[in-house]
Formats: structure tokens, sequence, C-alpha cells
């Protein structure tokens, strides 16, 4: 039997404590706010990050609840065999304190491990009486398994005050996916010619997302075009995986499965332009759009890959038991083509097909050259836009410092003539007075 | 006031740093006391939450107070005498 060893008076003092540090965080989050303005661009962005970071922390308010509670059970317990006869002792008081007094709190179960869960009841109820959604998506606050990253740099105007799109590049990306339990395998064999990877995994899935805008890349100055919108959530109580290769790159056979029970999933991804760089470092350019919303009680699919000459042509087929929804996923890249779509109501069926070229480098550096000399284009297009918009920008500036220039002459010369005109006027009053010989 | 944003700055970065302590102390103290009741499972999402408000600390540590010019300052009444 596992050792208890609690001690009540100090789970509740590190209650109120955290309870306490939960409240300066808040009133942080408040200072924060009055930070925006103070600083510049890229600190602003900065503090944006520190104050979405910087909140009241449900995760603390819920480990402070977690600690009252057990220490409420356990003062319970205490109070109850106190009042028991030691001498006709009923163990059946002790087991319903507990059971009705739950000392881990539900939200406690998540995460622990398949013995642990298994071999506790009263586990095992917290997470039968939980929604497998609701399980993962607690656990994953729970854990704060939050990845983010990204850049913003947001200059329209260089250091000439003309108009450059060079200093435009925004991305930022976000990620929460976990699992409850998983096991994933994956090795090589036969000198690399047989590839095997698969897995099996319990309340799986989690949200994502990306944003991103950009003319040229901000690290290397490279024209790069591109612009990208995603959000997508995923989530499955059960999530079998598994996919094999048999060849190297340019001749070969491949398959793979992908299984999952109780499947919800919504979202929507889109590209344009620079997508990213495949295998081998090169950029992707093109358009892709996947999205739709659907959940069902099975959802999986197969595919069959066939690789000729470094280009890999699959078919794949998916299905959709008691479910509702639809989705799709079209793309067309200088790196391949893919197309697939369906509408499940109470089932349903997709096929798709999928041409990558990426490992035939003789297609890729042809269809490269195209896409080479369309982005020449397109940055000599660029080019020639902002330099006709600077120079009618500079021309207009010109303009108005020649008007202001002129308008200053205009003013000089008047206020001459004024001044001469006023001494010849004197003067001649002068002259009239001597003749008069006043 | 680039001062007093300063000044401000400063305040949060130490409150920040001291609420971190006290979350770290709290986490080994529900570690330390206590044993077999979910009690390790408790201080390891406190000391989560720490991890997190430690890269909120670092990312007002980068703030460079430095970049707002007196010109703007004065102009958004933000100078001090």
């Amino acid at each position: 039997m596992a050792d208890l060893r609690v001690d009540t008076n100090k789970m509740t003092d590190y209650a109120d404590r955290i309870d306490v540090a939960n409240q300066r965080i808040a009133t942080l989050d408040r200072q924060l706010n009055s930070l925006y303005f103070s600083f510049g661009l890229l600190d602003v962005f900065r503090i944006i990050q520190a104050d979405m970071l910087l909140s009241y922390s449900s995760t603390l308010q819920q480990c402070s609840s977690y600690l009252r509670e057990t220490a409420a059970t356990f003062e319970t317990i205490e109070r109850t065999l106190a009042a028991q006869d030691p001498l006709n002792f009923d163990p059946s008081v002790l087991l319903n304190t507990v059971s009705f007094n739950p000392v881990v709190p539900d939200w406690m179960h998540i995460g622990l491990t398949p013995q642990e869960l298994f071999g506790n009841p009263l586990i095992m109820l917290g997470c039968a009486t939980l929604s497998p959604l609701t399980t993962m998506i607690i656990r994953n606050f729970v854990t704060d398994n939050f990845e983010h990253d990204g850049h913003f740099n947001f200059n329209i105007l260089d250091e000439n005050g003309h108009l450059t799109l060079e200093g435009i590049d925004i991305w930022g990306m976000f990620s929460n996916k976990d699992s409850l339990w998983s096991i994933e395998g994956e090795g090589d064999f036969w000198d690399d010619l047989l590839h095997l990877h698969g897995g099996i995994g319990a309340m799986t899935g989690g949200v994502w997302g990306e944003g991103r805008y950009q003319f040229y890349n901000s690290e290397t100055g490279e024209f790069q075009p591109g612009a990208a919108v995603n959000l997508e959530g995923e989530a499955a109580v059960l999530h079998i995986f598994g996919d094999g290769r048999l060849g190297d790159d340019q001749f070969g056979e491949g398959a793979s499965i992908d299984l999952n029970g109780a499947y919800a999933y919504a979202g929507g991804d889109f590209r344009g332009g620079y997508i990213g760089e495949d295998a081998y470092g090169t950029d992707i350019y093109g358009v892709t759009a996947r999205g739709g919303a659907i959940a069902s009680v099975f959802h999986g699919g197969a595919t069959y890959t066939l690789t000729i000459g470094g280009v890999d042509i699959t078919f794949g087929a998916g299905y959709d038991y008691l479910g509702a929804g639809g989705d799709f996923d079209y793309g067309i890249t200088n790196r391949g083509v893919n197309g697939t779509g369906e509408i499940a109501w109470g089932g349903g069926i997709s096929v798709s097909l999928g041409i990558d070229w990426t490992d035939n480098r003789d297609i890729c550096n042809f269809i490269d050259e195209g896409v080479d000399w369309a982005l020449d284009q397109g940055e000599t297009f660029y080019n020639n836009v902002t330099d006709g918009w600077n120079t009618v920008v500079d021309f207009g500036q010109s303009a108005v410092e020649t008007g202001v220039d002129m308008w200053n002459t205009g003013v000089d010369t008047a206020r001459d003539w004024w001044d001469s005109g006023m001494d010849t006027l004197q003067e001649a009053g002068e002259n009239v007075l001597d003749f008069l010989h006043i | 006031m680039r001062g007093s944003a300063q000044g401000r700055l400063n305040s949060i970065r130490s409150e920040l740093n001291s609420v971190i302590g006290e979350l770290g102390s709290i986490a080994a103290g529900i570690s330390a006391d206590c044993t077999g009741v979910g009690n390790d499972r408790c201080a390891q999402s406190i000391n989560s939450v720490v991890s997190r408000y430690q890269y909120v600390l670092r990312l007002l540590n980068n703030v460079d107070t430095s970049t707002v010019t007196d010109e703007w300052a004065a102009a958004h009444g933000l100078k001090e005498d």
C-alpha cells in the first residue's frame, strides 16, 4: 500500500499563498496595460506577448482548490475516525468518506500512467465521467503544453522616407497538441530500403494555428511574397497510424493507414505564394487550401504510393462511419498537385490523388526556372510601382518646396518694393516741403 | 515620463520576480510536506506556470526603453522635466 503523508494546516496555508500570488499576477496584468504606449513598436510587441501570457491563472486556482479539498477531506476522515469506538470499528465508514469526497479532484486524474489509471477505481470513475474531448482539453490546459513562435517586422518607409515593402515580414504560430497516452515507433531495415513507422494514441489531438504575410524574407533579403492563414483543431479518442515504404526516393512503393475512433476536426488552412521549403531546402510556391468541419464515430483512410523516377503518385481512400460534415484538401505548387474532398451525412467516402515530384530534381529545376522568371517579373513590377510612387512623392515634395521658395521670394520682393516705394514717397514729401520752404 | 515608464516597468519586473520566487517556494513545499495524495502533480502544475512567468520576465527584461526618443516622449506628454 502506498505511503500517505499529509499536513492539512500547511496545505491550507499553501492554498492561501497561491491565491495571494494569483491576485498579484492579476494586478501585474492590469499594470502591464499602461505600458503599451510608452515604448517602441518592437517592445510593444514584447509587452503584448507578456500581457497575453501574464494573467490570472486558472491552473493556480485549481491547485489551490485541490489543496483545500484534500485538506478538508483528510480532516473529515480524522474527525470520523476520532468519533469511532476503537473496539467496534467499521471500515466502511472510512471507505464511504473517501468515496464521496475524493482526495484527488477529477482534473488531477488526467496524465497518470496506465498503471496508476487502472489501479485506482476512483480515478477510473473520474475519467469515465469526463468526455474524452473535455479530458484532452483540460489536460492540455493543465499541463501548459503550449508552443508559440513568431516575429513582427512592419517598416513601410525606408531611411529616406520612401515606400518599401521589404520591411514587412509578419509571422506567428502556436500549437497545443498532446495525447493522454501514446506509443510510436520507427525503423529502417535492409540498408534503409524498408522503412516502417507506426503508433497508437489515446485521446489525442490539439489546436494549432499560423499566420504569415511577407514580401521579402527579412532574414535573407530574398523576394518571397506569400501569405498564410491557418487555424485548426482535431481530436480523437483512439488514433492508430502506420506507414511503410519499400525502395528509395527514386523507385519504390509505400502505403499508409490512419484510423480514428470518435473523431472530430474543424478549421482551415489557406496559403498562397511562398509556402515554405522542401526537403532539399528549395522554395515551394503555389496555392493550397484545406479545411472543413467533420465529426464521426470512425474516421479512417489508407493510401498507396507508387514512386517512379522520383515522382510519387499517391492514391487514397477515406471512410467516415456515423458522422456528419465535410472537408477538403487541394493544392498546386511547384512540387506537386493534390486533391480530395468529402461530404459525410451518416457516413461518407472520399478518394484522393496526389502527384509529388520533389525527388525528381530535373522536373523541379525546370519548373523552378519558370518560378524564378515569374518572381523576377514580380520583383521588377513591384520595384517599378514603388519607384513610380516614390518619384511622385519626391516630385510633390519638390514642388511644395519650390512653391514655398517662390512664395518667400515673392514676399521678399514685395517687401523690397514696399520699402522702396515708401522711401521714394518720403523723399518726394521732403522735396515738396523744401519747395514750400516749410 | 520615460523615466516614469521605466520605473513602472522595473516595478513590474521586481514584483513578477517576487511572485515567481513565492510560487517556486510553494511548489517545493507541496512536494516536500505531503506524500501520495497527488501533490507531485500539483507541484508540477505550479512549476509549469512558473516556467511561463519566467518566460514573461525574460520578455520584459528585453524591453529596450532607449527606443523611445525624447521628441516622441515630449510629443506624447511623456517627458519628465
